[in-house]
């Protein structure tokens, strides 16, 4: 495997990094503050391409490999001070490739154009207040009457729901079955009768980001809006899940990276005792270890998108990025906290936002504790 | 070794549960049996992709496709085959 960045993701990086510094840095802690999602950001990230990246030209995309995606967001997780606005764009691409890997040239000719530019916005539902970990046991169910599917159901904590004109729904199409084939994926459109979305939640952290219930009520849809075939939803959800893991991990590792360079500044600037804190290794050993988990992180991270480059299966690896970078992120946001004193904890210097922002990161897609599930289980466990 | 003996192994071996106690023929359907589930799957193709050094994808990602050791052992033999091609 190779992992040189060449001159053409160079450029990217740079590019995306600058953007993001003068465009997308104003105002946060008052979005914040009022938990307002920043949607003239969002048009001028799709000003800039970046939901078009890993998409076919045809669509509007700029058919980058999914290494060149996962190091654009990467640089965007590093820039753009606002994670929840990143943790957006990340489900919106997300939502996209599901859409390509799965759905039907129908589908995708109505809806990638769409979510390439931004102008759509996507969100995907798949947890219940009954089924978040145990994800397939959800009791949503879409039966089909002669042409179309009826939905009924409740969905839970869905990122981008409340503004979304898109929603990725999956829905048991056989409520008697086992989960598995008992489940399919169906993309509705907000204005669909009986598709009902509430208010956006209060959070910890992740404030600008908008997540949201999704209540569906005799929802009719057409059999030609189902993803995938009938009773395909847990290996579209296993599939999806694996690139969402990795593109959630690249954005966090550029967050890291951040918190890392913000700790060795601080670090040295600050004195106590007639010298720099970083001389103390009580401290330096905090920064080091923070450098040590983001170098193995990338290259985690770099070879799980070039399995998926390669069309294979990076199940074992997705779970391996996801835990350890959502882990390595919450102790690094943590440790430069605490590095930078009662600084760290005033709003002004941002750095508690981060922590706040952290802590989700080994709750969505996926905990923790699941992904050593899983890693447990893909060992014969 | 044949291909369907070897899905039968480690169909038995590894995503059985220890406490499964029936017998399990290469029609019986693994889905309805709950020994093929959204966990058991991904050890499953895992396994399938290692051993016979093949990629599953796609539209080949479909639960007919895993419905049995039958289906699973055609599904290999007819990627083994284009493979070759
Ligand atoms: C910011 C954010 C964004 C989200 N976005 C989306 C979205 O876009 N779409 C969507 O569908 N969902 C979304 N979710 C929901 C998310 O996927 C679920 O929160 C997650 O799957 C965990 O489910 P739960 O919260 O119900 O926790 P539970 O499953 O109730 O788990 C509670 C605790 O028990 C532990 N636990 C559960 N089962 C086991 C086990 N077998 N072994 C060991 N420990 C176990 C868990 O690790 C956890 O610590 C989002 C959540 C957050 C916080």
């Amino acid at each position: 495997m190779d992992f040189d960045i060449n001159t053409d993701q160079q450029n990217l990086i740079k590019t995306i990094k600058s953007f993001a510094q003068k465009e997308l840095n104003n105002n946060i802690i008052d979005d914040d503050k009022s938990s307002r999602f920043p949607m003239e950001k969002w048009k001028k990230c799709h000003k800039m391409g970046l939901f078009s990246l890993p998409f076919p030209e045809k669509y509007g995309g700029l058919n980058q490999s999914f290494l060149t995606t996962c190091l654009c967001i990467q640089a965007l997780g590093f820039s753009c001070k606002d994670s929840g606005l990143v943790h957006s764009i990340v489900t919106q691409i997300i939502c996209g490739i599901q859409l390509n890997l799965f759905g039907s040239d129908l589908l995708k000719d109505k809806y990638l154009p769409g979510i390439c530019s931004g102008e759509t916005i996507c969100a995907q539902a798949i947890t219940e207040a009954d089924s978040g970990s145990d994800a397939l046991a959800m009791k949503t169910k879409a039966i089909k009457n002669t042409e179309n599917y009826i939905l009924n159901g409740t969905k839970m904590f869905i990122t981008n729901e409340p503004i979304a004109d898109l929603t990725i729904v999956f829905a048991r199409t056989n409520p008697e079955a086992k989960s598995f084939g008992a489940i399919s994926v169906f993309i509705l459109e907000k204005d669909t009768p009986g598709f009902e979305k509430c208010k956006a939640m209060e959070k910890m952290g992740l404030r600008t980001l908008q997540n949201g219930e999704l209540v569906l009520t005799e929802c009719e849809v057409k059999a030609s809006s189902r993803i995938g075939t009938e009773g395909q939803g847990a290996i579209i959800f296993s599939e999806s899940m694996e690139w969402e893991r990795i593109l959630l991990s690249a954005a966090n590792l550029g967050k890291m990276e951040h918190v890392l360079d913000l700790s060795i500044t601080y670090s040295k600037n600050r004195k106590q005792f007639d010298q720099s804190i970083c001389k103390y290794q009580a401290i330096s050993n905090k920064i080091s270890k923070m450098k040590v988990q983001c170098e193995l992180s990338k290259l985690m991270l770099y070879k799980a998108a070039e399995l998926k480059d390669h069309q294979k299966r990076a199940s074992m690896e997705s779970s391996m990025i996801k835990y350890a970078v959502s882990e390595y992120l919450k102790e690094s946001c943590a440790n430069s906290l605490q590095i930078h004193g009662a600084n760290g904890y005033m709003t002004e210097t941002e750095i508690e936002r981060y922590f706040r922002d952290s802590i989700a990161s080994t709750i969505y897609s996926g905990t923790s504790e699941m992904h050593l599930n899983i890693i447990g289980k893909l060992l014969g466990l | 070794m044949d291909i369907e003996l070897m899905i039968k192994d480690f169909v038995i071996n590894e995503l059985a549960n220890e406490s499964y106690e029936g017998e399990i023929d290469i029609h019986h359907s693994l889905i309805q049996k709950g020994i093929i589930d959204s966990m058991a799957i991904m050890v499953l193709i895992r396994y399938i992709e290692q051993e016979f050094s093949i990629t599953i994808s796609g539209t080949d990602l479909t639960p007919q496709n895993f419905e049995n050791i039958s289906t699973i052992a055609e599904l290999v033999s007819l990627k083994l085959n284009t493979h070759k091609v």
